[in-house]
């Protein structure tokens, strides 16, 4: 039937125009296929950059002056330009800018402990607690494991159950329950429990234990965070 | 003049404040400088290596307020190694012998350890203003000692854009009970939580706040508290817009409110995690705004910053990032007519440095806003034509700092170096001060600014110039120049040493990336004995005596040299070589 063609004619991809054959393949590309296509970051240039060296003066001489192009063609970045105050910098960088008008793919600015490190401790803080504490995320291989050492580390309250989810530690206060959330990368604050562990490890910046009816409004947005990972 | 009273020179020093006149009376004759010296109260030290401490405390007995700076403006870029040296502690030790009665201190780029604060802290009962400025060095524990010490009479701490280490939140408890003198509060570089109880409590015991600029993890809900606390707030750094939103329905009405009710809100800032909805809250003050800085607030789009801009008429200082775009540049400049600083940031400086601006917006800026004086201007490509009618536009720049993303971009229009433009500005301008260059820039530009530029003080300059003659120019051109800073740029030994007999009579010269050599730094540093000559090479083998014609051939990375009455510093780390 005609109509099916047509859905299919009209179905919205992002992929090469034609070729009936590579319709399958016709799915956003991957992130690290973006980087190779348009980025070709000289990795050598960025660690220069990074360990303070300037770039020699003569290979500098060479780059052609240009005016605003718009080819993505990079230029390794000269050392302190543009000159940007690094306090300045430092700041846009926690704020991890969320520019999704960008002309070209733009890798987000890794942060400074970008992955492959051995420990991810992030701050715990408990509402009513006097003080914070910290947990090394990589400690840990599952949501329970995690649950159970809250607990402990927070033991004068009661604790029950086994599911971050279902946010068993009880508040010292009110003794109402507890819900467990966490602050990701973007700056958002999430329930703990929704996304795979390793998703979620690499992802936390810090946990929240927080009253349960101040939880009210965290929107379960982590589906979507799914999607876009696959 | 010999029969002038000096009770009379007294009483009409009393009124002059400026440093600059005070200098200039301090040479007047041998009487006048005995007179200033004993009356100078605020006393101004512009590189903590030109001289001693103890100098200055002998000179200046009844010193109330000192301010200090330390490392070259370059270090902001990270072009000057960490452990460099401008320690704070051999001022302050000196302070504490010296000057016991001292009340404010300032310090700008220098280094500052928590033993430091506590020698503030316990030092000078009459305490009253801290300000540290693009400092570092010190963490919270500091900040606790300031506040449990200090006496009642602190009436300012201030860390402006510091980096502060984070040992706990204690120290906002520290401050004085029952009440505080606190008027200006300023911990938005902090990056770590606060005790939001113990900042309310603060705040709440501090009755003459006039500033307070939080960081950007202090929940919403706990500023709106606050606000309703600070009636005679005049400048207020936000904190989180998201974090505390919605815990407690409709805290945005209090909020609202108080900025509705607030007569002298005058100044704001911080903004961090804002975005379009949560501005409405500040639209009733917009109309009493002189002051507006919006360049951390990286997630408000365009058309909410327009709607924003389009209430604040009587706007004097206004920051914001580039992505306010042309259009909303133009906006400015039709609501803005007394505008007289600009500066706009790009959002994005990290692997692809871009951004959206264009000539077009600061060549609006320049024909609504006629009172403009003071302009930092980052953008994606300059015309000479845009720079030539910007300069007509406004002829009393005295800071003009321009940054075109891509270093040598030429005019896009003509394919013409920037020289023309940047030349019709200081011909125009004939007061300016400061004057940042980028672009395509060949020698000529440099023969302008040395032909026109006659107040110039400050020149930065980067990936610019021909040969030697830029330089050069330059050097003879300016008698005003006090702070020359040039980065890979091709000026080399002869244009090093052309500047001579100009080293004496500037502040500092900072050269990296350039065409000198280590020979050429030697045989100046050899010629002028009141000039310290620092070469910086971090990676590099010690200066080897062995093979003296190779080493001195060696192109030197990074050249920092400072007029100075003490002598070669002491403190040098060992990627530093005093010549």
């Amino acid at each position: 039937m005609a109509g099916a063609d047509v859905d299919v004619g009209t179905e919205l991809r992002l992929g090469l125009p034609g070729g009936g054959a590579d319709a399958a393949k016709a799915e956003k590309r991957g992130f690290e296929e973006t980087i190779d296509l348009k980025l070709k970051l000289p990795t050598a240039g960025m660690e220069e950059a990074a360990a303070g060296k300037p770039e020699p003066a003569a290979e500098k001489a060479k780059r052609p002056a240009e005016a605003a192009d718009k080819a993505p063609a990079p230029k390794a970045q000269a050392v302190g330009w543009p000159p940007v105050r690094s306090y300045r910098r430092n700041v846009m960088t926690v704020q991890s800018v969320k520019n999704k008008k960008e002309e070209e793919p733009e890798k987000q600015q890794p942060a400074a402990n970008a992955g492959g490190n051995s420990s991810a401790f992030v701050k715990v803080s408990m509402d009513g607690a006097p003080y914070l504490r910290k947990v090394d995320l990589k400690m840990y291989n599952t949501y329970k494991d995690l649950s159970i050492a809250l607990q402990k580390m927070f033991s004068t309250f009661t604790a029950t159950g086994n599911n971050m989810n279902e946010g068993k530690l009880v508040d010292p206060v009110s003794g109402a329950d507890v819900v467990t959330t966490y602050e990701d990368k973007d700056g958002d604050w999430m329930l703990v429990g929704d996304v795979p562990w390793d998703m979620f490890v690499e992802s936390c910046k810090r946990l929240r234990i927080m009253k349960s009816s101040e939880a009210i409004g965290l929107a379960p947005r982590t589906k979507d965070k799914c999607k876009n990972k696959s | 003049m010999a029969y002038f009273p000096e009770e009379v020179v007294e009483q009409i020093l009393g009124f002059v404040k400026s440093h600059h006149d005070r200098n200039a009376i301090s040479l007047v004759c041998r009487a006048w400088y005995h007179i200033e010296r004993l009356n100078r109260g605020s006393v101004l030290v512009n590189n903590c290596y030109a001289v001693r401490p103890e100098r200055v405390h002998s000179r200046f007995p009844r010193m109330r307020s000192l301010t200090v700076k330390g490392k070259p403006h370059f270090a902001d870029f990270n072009l000057v190694p960490a452990g460099w040296g401008a320690m704070a502690l051999p001022w302050v030790d000196a302070c504490a012998r010296a000057c016991p009665g001292l009340e404010e201190l300032r310090l700008k780029r220098m280094v500052v350890t928590d033993e430091c604060l506590k020698l503030v802290a316990h030092s000078f009962a009459n305490f009253k203003s801290l300000v540290l400025v693009s400092c570092e060095g010190f963490s919270t524990l500091g900040l606790a000692t300031i506040a449990t010490n200090c006496s009642v009479f602190l009436k300012e701490l201030d860390l402006e854009e510091s980096v502060v280490k984070y040992r706990g939140h204690h120290w906002l408890n520290c401050f004085p009970k029952p009440s505080t003198s606190l008027e200006t509060l300023n911990f938005a570089c902090l990056a770590g939580e606060v005790n939001a109880h113990a900042l309310e409590k603060l705040v709440e015991r501090s009755p003459n706040l006039k500033s307070l600029r939080l960081n950007r993890l202090v929940p919403f809900d706990v500023m709106a508290r606050m606000l309703a606390r600070t009636p005679k707030l005049e400048d207020l750094g936000t904190g989180s817009f998201i974090q505390g939103f919605n815990a407690g329905v409709g805290l945005h009405l209090p909020v609202f409110n108080a900025f509705r009710r607030s007569r002298s809100l005058k100044s704001l800032s911080g903004f961090w995690d804002a975005a379009g909805l949560h501005f409405q809250v500040i639209y009733s003050v917009c109309k009493n705004l002189t002051c507006l800085n919006l360049s951390y607030a990286p997630f408000i789009q365009s058309a909410d910053l327009i709607n924003i801009i389009r209430q604040c008429t009587k706007l004097r200082t206004l920051w914001v990032l580039d992505n306010i775009g042309d259009e909303g540049l133009k906006v400015v400049a039709s609501s803005c007519a007394e505008l007289e600083e600009l500066r706009v940031f790009p959002a994005r400086t990290a692997v692809h440095p871009r951004t959206a601006l264009t000539e077009e917006g600061l060549v609006a800026i320049s024909s609504g806003c006629r009172k403009l004086n003071t302009v930092l201007y980052f953008c994606e490509r300059m015309t000479n034509a845009a720079l030539i009618a910007i300069a007509k536009n406004c002829p009393q720049f005295t800071s003009f700092r321009l940054c075109i993303m891509e270093p040598r971009s030429a005019d896009p229009m003509t394919g013409q170096p920037l020289d023309e433009g940047f030349g019709a500005i200081v011909q125009s301008s004939k007061g300016l001060r400061r004057l940042s260059l980028s672009g395509l820039l060949t020698d000529n530009v440099f023969l302008y600014i040395g032909m026109y530029a006659e107040k110039l003080e400050m020149l930065s300059v980067a990936f610019a110039g021909d040969t030697d003659n830029g330089m050069i120019y330059v050097l003879n051109g300016c008698k005003n120049l006090k702070k020359l800073e040039i980065r890979d740029s091709p000026f080399g030994d002869a244009a090093l040493l052309a500047g001579m007999q100009r080293y004496e009579s500037m502040r500092s010269l900072w050269m990296s990336s350039c065409n000198i050599t280590l020979g050429g730094c030697k045989s100046l540093a050899a010629s002028m004995p009141s000039v310290n000559v620092e070469v910086i090479d971090e990676g590099a083998s010690s200066i080897d005596e062995a093979d003296e014609d190779a080493n001195n051939a060696r192109k030197v990375r990074k050249l920092y040299l400072y007029r100075t009455i003490a002598g070669p510093r002491g403190d040098a780390p060992g990627f530093v070589s005093v010549l």
